[in-house]
């Protein structure tokens, strides 16, 4: 497993991904899919920098592996803020009229939506985000 | 009347009539969309009929730039259409999982 910590702030987010996106290309994922591990992976990157650390500064770390059976990537985004389990928010309404839309929850609803397998953890005083993305749909 | 003319790294808004164009390139995510929303604020309170994204250049969208569209429908007015034009597959697709074709006309080309 590779990763990458840096502190969980907004101007490091294109480095994070960068990072992800080089794990994507090592492992022949098309675009389509790339595009897909990308916005999941700032999703859940995003949502550290916004609410992990609310009084205080602290990293984001994300690291990257094949998965077990060699036929698509993991990926995992920790942190050491606040416990916040993201997949215990209630999905947002899509059938509610506009003006009634929050504005919130969607992110990690796409998450769901777009990867394989999508995890969280609790260990070691850290929130761990783990999702899936195999090559093929299966 | 509206007015008024931006030009961001990834983003330009121009007025014409009562017509908004907002040309997206690029990928409007957590770092791109408060520029655009920033933009956007400046058309609140002005009378107008269309707010036209033009996506065709526009690469990938995430939830800031999905939150930035619903702002948009809903602080500019109700009787605002905003139109979706050009966009491709993958971010139609992230636009449809999402819901946001309950309230926005999508096209494929417009003549404003």
């Amino acid at each position: 497993m590779r990763s990458l910590t840096l502190p969980a702030k907004l101007e490091n987010l294109e480095q994070l991904l960068d990072f992800v996106m080089t794990a994507a290309a090592e492992l022949d994922f098309d675009a389509k899919l790339k595009n897909k591990l990308r916005l999941a992976a700032e999703e859940v990157i995003v949502n550290v920098i916004s609410y992990a650390y609310p009084d205080r500064d602290g990293e984001v770390m994300i690291a990257t592996e094949q998965t077990p059976q060699r036929d698509g990537l993991r990926i995992e985004v920790s942190d050491a803020g606040i416990e916040f389990d993201p997949l215990t928010k209630p999905a947002p309404d899509l059938t509610v009229s506009v003006d009634e839309r929050k504005i919130g929850g969607l992110g990690i609803f796409l998450v769901k939506e777009l990867m394989d397998t999508v995890s969280y953890r609790r260990e070691n005083g850290k929130n761990i985000l783990a999702f899936t993305k195999h090559r093929e749909k299966r | 009347m509206c007015k008024g003319e931006t030009m961001a790294d990834n983003i330009s808004v121009t007025c014409k009539d009562e017509c908004a164009n907002v040309v997206l390139s690029g990928r409007l995510d957590a770092t791109s969309a408060p520029v655009l929303q920033e933009e956007l604020k400046k058309l609140i309170g002005q009378k107008l009929g269309k707010l036209v994204f033009f996506a065709g250049g526009l690469e990938y969208i995430s939830s800031a730039g999905l939150r930035v569209i619903i702002f948009a429908k809903q602080k500019i007015g109700k009787d605002t259409e905003v139109l979706l034009v050009g966009a491709q597959q993958s971010v139609l697709d992230v636009i449809k999982m999402s819901g946001l074709d309950t309230f926005l006309t999508i096209q494929d080309s417009f003549n404003g």
